[in-house]
């Protein structure tokens, strides 16, 4: 898995391509907290890339969208690949951790 | 197909999935099903790994794959710990997203995946059996 990022002073991209799955979930958490701790007020989870999307990774994305929500911030998941979207989809997230187009 | 993973070996689920696209091309298994397929055994491997076994040491699971009358079989054969996924219980996908717990989602996502589950424990072992339609 890969994961490349656009970069402004309050938004963060991060697109991600590959199989999302264990290790890419650690990784992508890893990412995320970078974000965080440079001090996104929006990251974006680009998945329009991203071949395959397990639970693990849903709990990262869930687990900071909520913390971001808690902070007045945000975290949204956009362009998801047909198979990250079936996977947010299985879960019951996709309306709540997708961007509105 | 049959395919022996070792808990402990680097890139064995590369190996496996590497070896599921293969079976999947030699038996012309449809592209829309395998993210479903793919998806279950991941989750049930990560299952297994993570909750089955009480030391670090290598184990083995045999999966075994194998198609009759478009229905494909997967066999999944562990010696953790018991455990039937069937008799956990479904997340409540009602509650708002904000409130709900974080946990048994990969389970879920087994059960969402595939037709038909079976689970039997014989002696040591676990066998959960997976069957997905190939069909419409």
């Amino acid at each position: 898995m890969q994961i490349r990022k656009n970069i402004t002073p309050e938004e963060h991209e991060l697109l991600v391509a590959g199989r999302v799955d264990g290790a890419g979930a650690n990784q992508l958490e890893l990412e995320i907290l970078d974000a965080i701790k440079a001090g996104a007020k929006a990251v974006y989870v680009n998945l329009s890339e991203a071949t395959f999307l397990c639970s693990a990774g849903i709990r990262v994305l869930l687990q900071y969208w909520r913390q971001m929500k808690n902070a007045q911030k945000r975290l949204l998941v956009t362009r998801p690949s047909a198979e990250a979207e079936a996977a947010l989809d299985l879960t019951g997230f996709k309306d709540s951790i997708l961007e509105k187009a | 197909m049959e395919f022996t993973f070792h808990t402990q070996t680097p890139g064995e689920r590369q190996r496996l999935h590497h070896a599921l696209l293969d079976f999947a091309r030699a038996k012309k298994i449809p592209a829309k099903f395998l993210n479903a397929i793919d998806l279950a055994l991941e989750e049930h491997l990560t299952n297994i790994i993570s909750y089955g076994y009480a030391n670090d040491r290598d184990h083995l699971i045999n999966i075994r794959f194998s198609i009759a009358r478009r229905v494909l079989k997967i066999e999944v054969t562990d010696t953790g710990k018991r455990f039937d996924l069937l008799a956990h219980p479904e997340p409540d996908l009602t509650v708002p997203a904000e409130k709900r717990a974080i946990g048994g989602l990969g389970i879920h996502m087994i059960k969402r995946s595939m037709d038909r589950l079976a689970y039997a424990r014989r002696g040591r072992r676990n066998t959960l059996t997976m069957f997905k339609k190939l069909t419409d």
